[in-house]
């Protein structure tokens, strides 16, 4: 029996040291293995908190996971002391969502959570309080909260979160009455609710009559030392691996537990009372959505910070509904200073708040409409010069689509050649990624000025010289244009050049039909004829797509003629030139008359002007046809797909000679099967042969 | 209720009707304006050739202590008209406040409705006394006795603020038109009962405000902080909060530390210390055991250095005497120490007057020229903002 038993010792160990090395969990098994809602099993749970404990104390857990965690904890899985153990774990990477410390109210509600759990969830939110991303959802538990004064095991920390929350608002006099009733209730010297009460003496002493007695000792004690210590060092750690956070360079000396209010470069909406006009009227921090600001927009103040508009919601709405010239300037020289301190400091390292803080201009930018005068004149003026096109990229070119007009040269000379510089230094993604913004820099130029002048940033701007708006617009089309064509030179066609270049003229074609500005503006013959040319179909589709957009827009202008006064200056250079463009494509993909530079009539060629001697010695045979829509070489893939399916069952060989002229029609039809609709489009709104 | 039967001429049509054009005016240079009188500055931002940043607009609006825009006819002009305070025994008084400790300097963004009538200044004395008193109770409640330590706290990190004041230095100021520099400080108490000041900070705007009023805004661009860091940060806090403005620390480059050295030396005497510069060597060298280089010059020999550059000792330097000083500093130190300087940064200056470093801590030595220590880091500031 001995040896059996011995036995049974050995394989258990053994197994159990297998086990250890299996379960070695890492971190993300770690919380999965909790939040999971998988078996529980005794083993596993203690290698998961071993897991748990060892990261979180070195380097501190993330956001999400803390969340998730905190949930777990007060869903009563584990043992009172393991969820303690594992709340003990709780220790924050860098910040704490607002949504754990509303769960950790919402769990002190359930019975069926045991005290000692709520208590130990209550001393964690203590000490991460100044690690919460915003306060704004906590305290509209305030309320909630207070609620639980009344109970004896909780009152010490209910309170002390209660003081840490407390702000003017929030001292009321049924809350004062409440409290002094607690206080003859159960004790006189009752230190937590002595210590609210003077919290609230401090924010309004007129409200309280009674002393509250001048303390030597602190109000409050660290309800978790040791807990508090992890926090903080590895809030310290991660301060030195950062040194050149902006916590660091605002205030050098700001205590680790301080670290969020500085961290936090933004400032939330809140509103001191010092500054209010009248008792009567709602503080922005207490709106919870739009409705409630719809509601209460009469009486609403603005906030104490006009910054906040950078990440709240309602303070941007309000910012729009009721622009003031004060507001406009207070933000603007926030943002000027914010800029200034964060791009260009005098260290050369890199602040991690600075894509947040430009998400969030990029943010505020596209919900106002509305360039914001700091951003264009401070911030792209003088970082253009300095940008490298990789970083930010995403944002800088998101506010450059909302650049206002200056007069050209000086347009050009500070946000273009910038960029141009980059332009043909970096790679074919860039080049794409820049004639997008272009093209959304066109549409927003082109509409109206109601914007500008009305928009909260109108009241700073100075009339000082006229800009005129067809000028402006023909030039920087002109400029892009030239862009455009360099840009297909040097990427050698690249279809996503193509597409972006497709994409600008889109844009421009659209400037008298959509907008009504009297302007016509054709792409340039090398970009047409690249297109035409190119080996992409998307390229020679897309050019036919192009042209075909061009015919309403002239038919508008032919429309809207009086008389013999034209409607805009060069209307029958321009005329004339989509003519000739719509000629070349027709004889060259339709008509069999490629290369013919002899025309009976019509508008003639920009393209087919080539010398009869130098074509005849390319020895090409039916050069007329080599563009032709079933033997050009850019759809021969479609041509062989057309030929299998028309001559399945026939011994002959395939070739795109084979197709009559007859069945030209059907390939076009094919064609349209297969997504090319344009080309079909273009043959039959130019040509009669679909009649 | 405002009659809304008839509608007002739009912004647009009335300039169309006043000047008929044929092309419809659609956009405007955009200029960025804030000051509401229109009168000088407004001419002197159409004279510039493009929109400018508020800073700008501001720094342009009022005399600045460079005298690159000093050379200027206009502003030469301009600064014939402004008239500086003459130093009284009060001024020497409240600048001998300066003199006691290390001040770190920040720079503030404008502030919003800061009025400086007595029963506001009362009233946000009592807010900044709610607000740090409640702020300390909250980090006392957090923070553990070793941390408190590392912070430098006393009393094993507990404090007790007992209130906060606010104060009016109406002298401290270099024009009569400047806005009189702010006193805030927070007193506490030990656990003995000793009171004991805190923090104290002062904010500051010598030759910051021009004769143009900015609505309600008020131009204290330097923050003086001296104090714990707790109470510190909780102070600045509250200005931000308070005064929507923004606070950053002051962090001044080598070129700028070399302008004010060159500008502090012509106030000092010739038998006065000597001026001292420390370089900081590259990284690579800091690693090997070599942390600073400081090298020292003379004072009668720094000013005669000064002299051969700069005429007139009573105006300030333009930059480009100011960089000529720091060329001729360079050849100075390279011909004797054979060590050039220009391969090290210069990470702070000391003269007799005042001693600063490129983090931005300041010591003033002297009260006499505490003023114009104060202007010229003002100065500081504004070049730093001119980005254009």
């Amino acid at each position: 029996i001995n040896r059996q038993q011995k036995w049974a010792r050995h394989t258990t160990a053994a197994t159990m040291a297998l086990e250890l090395e299996d379960d070695d969990l890492n971190l993300s098994n770690a919380v999965e293995y909790f939040t999971g809602g998988g078996e529980i099993s005794q083993f596993r749970t203690k290698m998961a908190l071993a897991s748990l404990e060892k990261h979180a104390k070195e380097t501190g857990l993330e956001a999400g996971q803390i969340t998730s965690l905190v949930d777990m904890a007060g869903s009563c899985r584990l043992g009172t002391q393991l969820l303690q153990k594992l709340i003990r774990c709780l220790i924050p990477q860098e910040h704490v969502e607002q949504e754990a410390a509303l769960k950790v109210v919402s769990f002190l509600g359930i019975p069926e959570t045991p005290t000692s759990v709520k208590t130990m969830l209550l001393k964690w939110t203590i000490l991460v309080f100044d690690l919460l991303d915003g306060e704004d959802l906590l305290s509209s538990l305030y309320d909630v909260l207070f609620y639980f004064i009344d109970f004896d095991i909780l009152r010490p920390f209910v309170c002390q979160l209660l003081c840490f929350m407390t702000r003017r608002e929030h001292v009321m006099e049924f809350r004062v009455h409440k409290l002094l009733d607690l206080l003859k209730r159960v004790d006189v010297n009752n230190q937590p609710i002595v210590s609210l009460l003077w919290a609230y003496k401090v924010y309004r002493p007129d409200l309280l009559s009674v002393s509250v007695k001048s303390r030597k000792a602190a109000l409050f004690k660290s309800p978790e030392r040791v807990l508090a210590a992890d926090i903080l060092r590895v809030q310290a750690k991660r301060k030195t691996a950062r040194p050149q956070s902006l916590l660091a360079k605002s205030i050098q000396v700001t205590p680790p537990s301080k670290r969020r209010k500085f961290c936090g470069a933004l400032p939330r909406p809140t509103a001191l009372e010092i500054n209010r006009r009248d008792s009567h009227t709602a503080l922005v921090s207490q709106l919870s959505s739009v409705e409630d600001l719809v509601d209460n927009l009469e009486h609403v103040e603005l906030p104490s910070q006009m910054a906040s508009s950078l990440e709240s919601l309602i303070v941007r709405h309000l910012l729009t509904v009721a622009p003031g010239r004060d507001a406009a300037v207070r933000l603007t020289f926030w943002l000027e200073h914010c800029i200034s301190e964060v791009f260009f400091a005098h260290s050369p390292d890199e602040n991690p708040q600075a894509e947040r803080i430009l998400d969030s201009f990029v943010s505020l930018t596209g919900f106002l409409q509305d360039p914001m005068t700091a951003v264009q004149y401070f911030f792209l003026s003088g970082y253009l010069p300095l940008w490298n096109g990789v970083k930010y990229r995403y944002q800088i070119l998101q506010l450059m689509t909302y650049l206002q007009p200056e007069p050209f040269e000086e347009f050009r000379r500070t946000y273009l050649m910038p960029i141009d510089r980059l332009f043909f230094a970096l790679d074919v993604f860039f080049k794409a990624d820049v004639l997008c913004c272009w093209q959304r820099l066109l549409y927003n130029l082109l509409t109206p000025d109601w914007r500008r002048r009305e928009g909260v940033f109108g009241s700073l701007l100075v009339e000082d010289q006229d800009v005129d708006q067809v000028d402006f617009i023909e030039q920087f089309v002109e400029y892009v244009g030239g862009l455009c064509t360099a840009a297909l030179q040097t990427e050698r066609n690249h279809p996503l050049v193509q597409s972006a270049v497709l994409s600008f003229f889109d844009a421009v074609c659209e400037i008298y039909q959509t907008y009504g500005i009297r302007l016509m503006i054709l792409p340039l013959p090398c970009i047409v004829y690249r297109l035409m040319f190119s080996l992409s179909l998307s390229g020679t589709a897309g050019m036919c797509r192009l042209l075909v957009k061009y015919k309403p827009a002239f038919e508008k202008v032919a429309a809207a003629r009086m008389g013999s006064l034209p409607p805009f200056a060069n209307y029958l250079a321009v005329t004339k030139q989509l003519n000739c463009y719509i000629m070349d494509v027709c004889n060259g993909l339709w008509r069999s008359s490629a290369f013919r530079v002899k025309q009976k009539e019509g508008p003639g060629t920009l393209l087919f002007e080539i010398r009869k001697e130098t074509l005849s010695a390319l020895c090409l045979p039916k050069v007329h046809d080599t563009l032709l829509v079933y033997t050009n070489v850019t759809f021969l893939g479609l041509t062989w797909k057309y030929l299998q399916a028309q001559q399945q069952e026939s011994q002959k060989a395939l070739h795109p000679r084979n197709i009559s002229k007859p069945q030209r029609i059907a390939f076009l039809d094919f064609l349209r099967q297969h997504h090319v609709e344009s080309v079909d489009d273009f043959i039959s709104t130019f040509t009669t042969i679909r009649n | 209720m405002a009659d809304t039967s008839t509608p007002r001429p739009s912004r647009k049509a009335k300039r169309l009707d006043m000047t008929p054009r044929t092309t419809p005016v659609w956009a405007k240079k955009p200029k960025i304006l804030t000051p509401l009188s229109a009168g000088p500055t407004l001419r002197r931002l159409s004279a510039t050739p493009r929109g400018f940043s508020l800073s700008r607009v501001y720094a342009e609006s009022r005399t600045r202590p460079s005298a690159s825009l000093a050379a200027s006819e206009h502003e030469t002009t301009v600064e014939k008209e402004r008239e500086r305070v003459p130093p009284s025994r009060e001024q020497l008084r409240q600048c001998q406040v300066l003199t006691q400790g290390k001040w770190c300097l920040h720079s503030v963004s404008p502030l919003y409705n800061l009025q400086a009538m007595v029963d506001r200044v009362r009233s946000y004395s009592r807010s900044l006394t709610a607000h740090i008193k409640v702020g300390i109770e909250r980090w006392n409640g957090v923070a553990t006795a070793r941390e408190a330590e590392e912070t430098g706290a006393e009393d094993g990190g507990r404090q007790t603020v007992m209130r906060a004041s606010i104060s009016l230095l109406k002298e401290l100021k270099s024009f009569v038109n400047d806005h009189p520099a702010i006193s805030l400080a927070v007193y506490g108490r030990t656990s003995t009962g000793k009171e004991i000041v805190l923090c104290q900070c002062i904010l500051c705007g010598c030759g910051a405000t021009g004769e143009d009023e900015i609505g309600k805004f008020v131009m204290l661009p330097l923050l003086l902080c001296n104090g714990t860091s707790v109470a510190t940060s909780h102070l600045v806090d509250w200005l931000q909060m308070t005064f929507d403005c923004r606070v950053s620390r002051l962090e001044i480059p080598s070129r700028h530390l070399f302008y004010l050295i060159a500008n502090w030396t012509r106030y000092a005497s010739d038998k006065g210390k000597g001026v001292d510069f420390c370089f900081s060597p590259s990284r690579h060298v800091v690693d090997k055991g070599l942390r600073q280089i400081v090298l020292s010059v003379r004072q009668d020999t720094a000013k005669a250095l000064l002299a051969s550059i700069h005429s007139n000792m009573r105006s300030e330097l333009t930059d480009d005497e100011a960089e000529r000083f720091r060329m001729a500093v360079s050849a100075h130190f390279y011909r004797v120490f054979r060590i050039r300087v220009e391969a090290l940064n210069l990470t702070g200056v000391t003269s007799p007057i005042a001693r600063v470093s490129s983090d931005g801590n300041l010591t003033i030595l002297s009260g006499d020229h505490a003023v114009e220590i104060l202007e010229f880091l003002t100065g500081i500031i504004w070049k730093l903002g001119d980005r254009r």
